[in-house]
Order: structure tokens, then sequence, then C-alpha cells
């Protein structure tokens, strides 16, 4: 066998035993993926728009039936929900059907929070670290609403914080679910589905006298528990 | 003939490309920390950010640079001037962009490799991400960082500075802080008289009155200041009764434990002969005026006493404390091409 037909072949097997998966992300208010300037309305009646949603995924790990443990390769991901090329993350392959658990944290550890300048995703550059504290911002909402009772009713929710007692990264469990009840969605078509309900945020939050969480304390720490109910994890075969 | 030709052309395209491999493979010269002997071991992390010549050359044009600031008025060393211990002397509170004043007096750049928090309050956790506070506070720099990486990416000059330094001309948010980080670990002064008084060197020599000013300091200071570095890198509550136009609560800020209430990182007292005026507001312009706070205030956890004539020995050791050296190493200053 030539040289060149060795690569050839390797190329090619390199398309027929992909080595990664993708995990899609799929935020929504309700059953309505998030668009920008498109209003909402939350379980508690307030009206709702977006111009900024971010936030820290890191530590993905996948718990499968067997019980090995697959861990993804990139520490921490940003995803932002207005921009498309976020909402894709690649990880290894693993079997759909054995797939029991995912965990994640929702923001990033304390040991990352202290180890300097970092690259990538946590580049403090991407505008999700604070310069007048030290610290990453783990969620970021921003947004406005009627009902919320600030200037130009404008809601920022910035929550982060790594130092005890105010530690707001969350970790997260999910057992995978096989069925979604709504389905007509290009992006939940197959594959691996990781959805975030920000209606379940809205539907706790009190929109009128919680206008601004820009730093670390008890309120940041509730926001950070209002959001750990905000996701499901899917792995949807054709 | 022909196939000759060719061969030569191909040799040529070969050691060519080899040349340019060669231009292109990062070479910097390593330029690791000198650590003074017995001195103990620095807190920063050097593996993950390996101490290069050509790191500290690029760290260095950025502190020197006004470029970092939104109207390109303020670089670092407009409140960290060298000749003063690389802090802003003369003001009790520092001011930045805009004639805009802030809160506190600036703090010395010095022996930062042993620091675990940075600024009065220990808002910042790490030496690499210490540029940040000041880049976006709206009393100093006022810009923003992927602003700055912008203006950067955009500037000729920096473009080779950035690849003799990391092997890619890019210009991003984590080089630039370790850039930063490359320069300022550098900044270490160990070369005051005291230093040679201890190394027992040449122009060590300790008058009586120095003599015991130490013996003075080692008494009453050295549990917040404990040599070599002068500082116990804690915060500490130092029994300034609060200014009520600034009601600055110092380490509380950060950490919003009421045990931390007005305490504040306790500042090295090298070079303090020029690092005036003294504490986190700058209240006290003289060193006389600092010990009379210490030895009138009564918060102290044992009550200080000094005479007169033992202030006096006092601040002659402090004096000692002063590094030419450093105060004047023109690879610290202003980098001319």
């Amino acid at each position: 066998m030539s040289v060149k037909s060795g690569i050839l072949l390797f190329i090619l097997s390199c398309f027929a035993y992909p080595a990664t998966a993708q995990l899609s992300i799929l935020p929504v208010f309700g059953g309505r993926p998030i668009v920008e300037n498109t209003w909402y309305v939350s379980t508690k009646g307030d009206s709702v728009q977006f111009d900024n949603i971010r936030f820290y995924l890191s530590d993905i790990q996948f718990e499968m039936d067997d019980k090995t443990w697959i861990k993804d390769t990139v520490s921490a991901h940003l995803i932002d929900v207005f921009d498309p090329a976020t909402l894709h993350i690649i990880t290894q392959k693993i079997d759909l059907k054995l797939l029991k658990t995912i965990h994640f944290n929702l923001g990033i550890d304390s040991l990352t929070n202290v180890s300097g300048a970092l690259g990538g995703d946590l580049d403090p550059q991407k505008g999700m670290y604070w310069a007048w504290q030290s610290g990453y911002i783990n969620l970021k909402i921003e947004g406005r609403s009627p009902q919320c009772k600030s200037r130009k009713n404008v809601f920022q929710y910035h929550i982060g914080g790594y130092l005890q007692p105010f530690s707001s990264m969350r970790k997260i469990e999910l057992p995978v679910k096989n069925t979604i009840a709504n389905r007509n969605q290009e992006a939940i078509r197959k594959g691996l589905v990781l959805t975030f309900d920000f209606s379940v945020f809205f539907g706790k939050l009190s929109i009128a006298t919680q206008k601004n969480t820009m730093m670390p304390g008890k309120e940041a720490m509730q926001l950070a528990d209002y959001s750990t109910s905000m996701f499901s994890i899917y792995a949807l075969e054709n | 003939m022909r196939l000759k030709t060719k061969y030569l052309v191909y040799c040529l395209f070969g050691f060519f490309s080899l040349l340019i491999y060669a231009f292109s493979v990062l070479k910097t010269t390593p330029m690791p920390l000198v650590i003074p002997e017995s001195w103990p071991k620095p807190v920063y992390d050097f593996s993950k950010n390996p101490l290069t010549k050509e790191g500290f050359e690029l760290g260095r044009q950025l502190f020197y640079d006004p470029i970092l600031s939104r109207d390109s008025t303020i670089s670092c060393a407009s409140c960290h001037l060298q000749a003063t211990g690389f802090t802003h002397v003369d003001h009790d509170l520092s001011h930045g962009i805009d004639d805009k004043v802030g809160t506190r007096n600036s703090m010395t750049i010095m022996n930062l490799a042993w620091s675990k928090y940075f600024m009065w309050d220990g808002a910042v956790n790490h030496l690499d991400m210490q540029p940040l506070a000041p880049l976006s506070s709206s009393v100093e720099m006022d810009e923003k960082l992927a602003r700055v990486i912008q203006k950067l990416n955009n500037a000729k000059n920096y473009k080779a500075l950035f690849f003799s330094a990391f092997n890619d001309s890019l210009a991003t948010g984590q080089k630039m802080l370790l850039a930063f980080s490359q320069f300022t670990l550098h900044l270490n002064s160990s070369n005051s008289k005291y230093d040679k008084y201890i190394r027992e060197e040449a122009g060590g020599t300790f008058t009586d009155q120095e003599k015991n000013g130490l013996q003075l300091f080692r008494k009453h200071c050295a549990s917040c200041h404990p040599e070599p570095l002068f500082t116990n890198q804690n915060f500490e509550k130092n029994g300034l009764p609060i200014d009520p136009t600034l009601n600055d609560l110092g380490r509380f800020t950060i950490t919003r434990m009421p045990v931390d209430s007005f305490k504040f990182k306790v500042p090295t007292l090298r070079n303090i002969q020029f690092t005036f005026p003294y504490m986190h507001d700058g209240r006290f312009k003289k060193l006389r005026e600092v010990l009379n706070h210490y030895t009138e205030t009564d918060e102290l956890k044992a009550q200080i006493v000094l005479s007169s004539n033992e202030k006096a020995d006092l601040i002659a050791f402090l004096l000692t404390l002063t590094d030419n050296d450093f105060l004047f190493d023109k690879w610290f200053g202003f980098p001319k091409d």
C-alpha cells in the first residue's frame, strides 16, 4: 500500500468513525426559543425582553450506564445566547443510548478564579471577568421589563463570586431524557440537546424590586439558586 | 545539467524554508527572577508564565504606554513613578483620567512575586489580574479591556513585541496580562543600606542610631512588617479613625465579613523615604506623623511606647530601606528606543 492511499484511508476512517459528538444548547422561554427584541411573559405576569445572556458551562462530564465517566477536554465554554456559534459544543464521541447523566458547572470554580491570566473562553477580554474585584461572572442576564422599577426599566444580573460564603457557581446534575415534548425545532431534531428555560428563573424572581445585581453577595447567591432548575438534557435518536 | 539545476533549486528552496522556519520559531531569552538569599519562596507560579527578556520588554512598553487609557492620557506610570518607589507622590488620593480623584493613595510596586493579594482591600487575587482594575476604573484609565486589545492589535510597534514574546503577533487579554506580570515581577528592591548591613557588605555600616532604630523596629513594628519584605502580606486594622468623607471599610468591601471592617493591606516599608504620603488615604505626609499615630492609638494589640529620641532613631532606620539601585535602575524606566 502506498503512503498516499494510506493517508487517504486514514482521512476516510476519520469520517467513518467520528471521534467527536455535538452538544446543542437550546435557550428557551417557556416553549419558545429566545430571540432578540421579542417579548416573553413570565408565569408571574412580567413582560421581559433580553439584550444579553451569557454564561459559562464548565467541567462537563458524561456518566454512562456502565458507570464510566467521560470528561470534556475543554474546561470551560462561554455560551452567548445570541451568538449561534457558541450554541454547539464539540465533545468526545459518546454512545447516546448508554448515556445516563450529564454533570456540569454553571460558572467557574474557585481554583480557576485564582489562577491568573487564562486564555480562550476564559480570557478576561471576553467581558465575563470583574475588574474591580477579581473573579469571573458566571451568568449575565440583561434586558428590560415594564414591571422593573429601574431607569429605562432595565434589569442587569451579573451573577458571580467565588469566595465562601458567596460562592455562586452551581453544580448541575441532570438525568438524560430520551423524549422531548416539543420537537418542532430544527435545533432539536436529534443528538444531545441541553435546554435552558429562562422562564423558570423569571418565575422565581421579583423583577419589580430586584433590578440590579452586579457583585458577589446574598442576592447573587439567591439568583444562582434560581438558575439551577432551568436545565434539561435530551439524548435524541433520529 | 538540467537535472543538476533542478537539484540545486530544490536545495536552495529547502535551505530557505529552514531559514524561515528558524526565524519563525520562538527564541525567547529566559530571564528568571533573582531571589535574594534567605528570602522566602515567592508566591507567584512562574511555571505558568516563565520570565523572558522579551516578555519583560513588552510588559515595560505597556507599563509606560498611555494607549491603555480611554483618551491616551494616562499610563501606569502616571500613578506609579519609579523614582518614588512606583507610587504617586504628593497626593493623598491619587488622580487619573480627566483630573478625577480616586478614593485611595496608589500603592507601591515592588517585590510583588511575594504578594498573594493586591490593592489596599485585596480586591485582586492574582498579580496577572491586577492591571484590569486601574484599566477599567472610571477615575483612573476608564477603558475597556476589549478596546485596549483592539488598539494594541492596530498599533504597528506591538505586533513585533507580542511576536517576540509569545511567537504570535496577535494581542489577547491573556498575553497582555502575562506580559505585565513579566515586567512587574522584576521590580525588586533588595539592595538598600539595610540589605547591605544584613549581608555585611560594603556600604552597610549602620550608625548607633540606625542600630537602635532596627532594635526598636524589631520590637514594635515587625509583627506586621517582618523582614525581609517588611510586610506580613495580611490585612490589619491599625487604629486609624475612619475618614467620614470617604467611609472606606477596606477589606470588608470585598469579603463582606464584619471582622474585616477597617482592615487594609499591610504595605511594604521598603523605600518608605520616598513613598509619602502614607496610609491608604495618604493622610500622613511625614514619617513622624505615622509614628505619632502608632504611639497615640489605643486600638493595637499592644500599646507602642516610644520616646521622641526613639522615634528619631526608628526613622533613621527606616531611611536605610532606601534602595537607590532600584529607584534609578534604567532597566525599569521609560523604554527609549
